[in-house]
């Protein structure tokens, strides 16, 4: 193969991995199942970085008595895997234990399974990221004022998507 | 690219009308000849890089004044379209004989690629991990900068390397992690302090492993060399300010909380890498591989001294200051080497480097001394005139090293 074939290969390759990872997501979005989930105001001081919102959602601090096994307090950037049951409008952590989402049994009816990372470890509680704490916005909108709550899908390799997210209820923005 | 080749055909010019090769007369009509042919190429050139801003400002303005109207389907076309066009411009250019405007497309092209994983995660709401996407962008511009030999796409690819490298030691779920255990939103200075001791093994690994280039990539050395001697560089002037930074986060034991393991595991693959390319290095004089060799081997050696000293228990202000003045005088000893084997293997970005590094080390510690202990006017006078000094006496020895670097390959 020419040095240019090799070129025009490469650079195919970089077009169809973007083309293609945006149509995958594209993809999960529409096909995995949606929750609906709470978010918890916060310090206004931290909302506007840029032109996105930075969510902060209640199930991203569990209890620590939601966990089979309690994490140490050095567990920095470790796997945990929830277990999300609807309460009510929302969906809320159900349980929670350390390590990836992936192989064991599947979860219960009407629960669904989210891998997170623990960014904290309090005595009562355990912070974790799910990789969904910022929604993008049109410049000049990252100061919403009301209640704001998520759609997000969560794929079937347990990590979430943010599908849509709600102003007083309706579509933001 | 023709500036090197118009002086280098000067200097071999030079020495075939000593040699009788040709006569001073044939030796004007070549030198008028390639200076003809140079001149339109770099009008055009500088037209084309122009014309290229003006294509890609006027493109950013109506994309960004449309953006929001735009569908996430039509961004990401777009982008890949925009992507495509610039790399087989590049390309296609540099086969015509446009090597610089190929470049610079190529260049444009390889930052796009970026944008497109930025794009991505921010129609999607991706931002799990951001340093995934720089090591996502590196592995794709290496290969095309290996394939077509280029070194700017290749110093794109570098520079993700050192920006991806600067965000994994600030994530607390990295392997390169070099903050103290806390809460992963929470900043850590000593995550930075670090970092700047790191610099010093991964700039020594980045100068070894441009020798193991050769054959076709053989123009890929010095810019390797450069990049890791100009992380080095930085380093070491970063840390001449060690003093002041010791008990940043209020604690006085400071040196206690440099990273270890990590920059001692880069220490090792930066003696690896030495140890496979010794043989690469001109033998001639010895004594400038050795001592090219010794420096090298000091810097990884104090780049693991703050971490070693602090937990031996000598984390206090004294053990701050004495390093400090070893990395004033190891930045010395560098700069100097920069230009003696500069001149001596004919590297004369090591020259430059090593002349600018002499100035701002003796700039800086004229301020760093003296700036509590003189009155401020008399300060600023005596730093201006020693500025001007300075400079005026270095670009002379600069110039100096370059003749002399010159006339010994002419001769």
């Amino acid at each position: 193969m020419t040095v240019r074939r090799w070129f025009y290969a490469l650079v195919a390759s970089q077009a169809l991995f973007l083309l293609g990872w945006a149509g995958w997501l594209e993809a999960e979005l529409r096909r995995s199942p949606t929750v609906l989930l709470e978010t918890r105001p916060v310090d206004p001081s931290e909302i506007l970085r840029g032109d996105y919102i930075t969510l902060n959602y209640t199930i991203g601090t569990v209890p620590i008595s939601a966990f089979t096994a309690p994490p140490e307090t050095d567990q920095y950037g470790e796997k945990v895997c929830v277990e999300l049951a609807p309460a009510g409008e929302f969906w809320q952590v159900a349980t929670a234990s350390p390590g990836g989402c992936a192989g064991g049994e599947p979860p219960g009816e009407d629960r669904l399974r989210l891998e997170g990372r623990i960014t904290s470890v309090g005595a009562d509680s355990v912070a974790l990221d799910y990789g969904i704490g910022r929604y993008y916005v049109p410049e000049g909108m990252g100061t919403p004022q009301g209640r704001l709550t998520a759609r997000v899908a969560i794929t079937s390799w347990s990590r979430a998507l943010i599908k849509e997210v709600y102003l007083d209820g309706r579509p933001y923005p | 690219m023709a500036d090197t080749f118009a002086a280098r055909l000067a200097r071999e010019m030079a020495a075939w009308v000593r040699d009788g090769l040709i006569t001073e007369e044939q030796r004007a009509k070549i030198a008028a000849r390639y200076r003809e042919a140079g001149a339109p190429s770099r009008f055009l050139a500088i037209l084309s890089l122009v014309g290229g801003a003006l294509v890609a400002a006027g493109l950013a303005l109506v994309i960004a004044h449309n953006w929001d109207r735009l569908s996430d389907g039509t961004k990401i076309g777009g982008l890949v379209l925009l992507l495509a066009g610039f790399h087989a411009g590049g390309f296609e250019l540099r086969e015509r004989g446009y090597g610089r405007s190929g470049e610079a497309l190529l260049m444009v092209g390889g930052a796009l690629f970026l944008c497109g994983i930025a794009l991505v995660g921010q129609i999607y709401h991706l931002n799990s991990r951001p340093p995934n996407a720089v090591l996502l962008w590196i592995a794709a511009l290496l290969p095309i900068a290996y394939l077509l030999r280029s070194a700017p796409v290749l110093f794109l690819g570098l520079c993700g390397f050192l920006v991806w490298i600067g965000m994994e030691a600030f994530r607390s779920d990295s392997l390169l992690y070099l903050g103290r255990p806390h809460d992963a939103r929470r900043w850590d200075e000593y995550a930075f302090l670090s970092l700047l001791t790191l610099s010093l093994p991964l700039g020594a690994g980045l100068a070894a492993a441009g020798a193991l280039h050769g054959g076709t990539w053989r123009h890929f050395r010095r810019l390797f060399e450069s990049l890791g001697f100009l992380v080095m560089g930085a380093g070491l002037y970063s840390l001449g300010f060690l003093r002041h930074m010791n008990d940043w986060g209020g604690q006085e034991s400071g040196l206690g909380h440099f990273a270890l393991a990590p920059v001692a595991v880069f220490a090792v693959i930066a003696l690896g890498l030495m140890g496979a390319t010794w043989r690469r290095h001109p033998a001639d004089p010895p004594r400038t591989r050795a001592i090219h060799y010794g420096l090298m081997a000091v810097s990884l050696a104090l780049a693991l001294a703050p971490g070693v000293w602090g937990r031996l228990g000598f984390a206090g202000a004294d053990t701050a200051l004495n390093l400090t003045l070893v990395y004033w005088v190891l930045l010395l000893l560098f700069s100097l080497h920069l230009i003696s084997a500069g001149v001596r293997w004919e590297r004369p970005g090591w020259i430059s480097l090593g002349i600018l590094l002499v100035g701002l080390n003796i700039v800086t510690r004229y301020f760093d001394v003296l700036g509590s202990r003189l009155d401020q006017g008399l300060l600023y006078i005596m730093g201006g005139v020693l500025i001007l000094a300075v400079s005026l006496l270095l670009e002379r020895q600069r110039r100096k090293f370059m003749l002399q670097m010159t006339g010994r390959s002419d001769s």
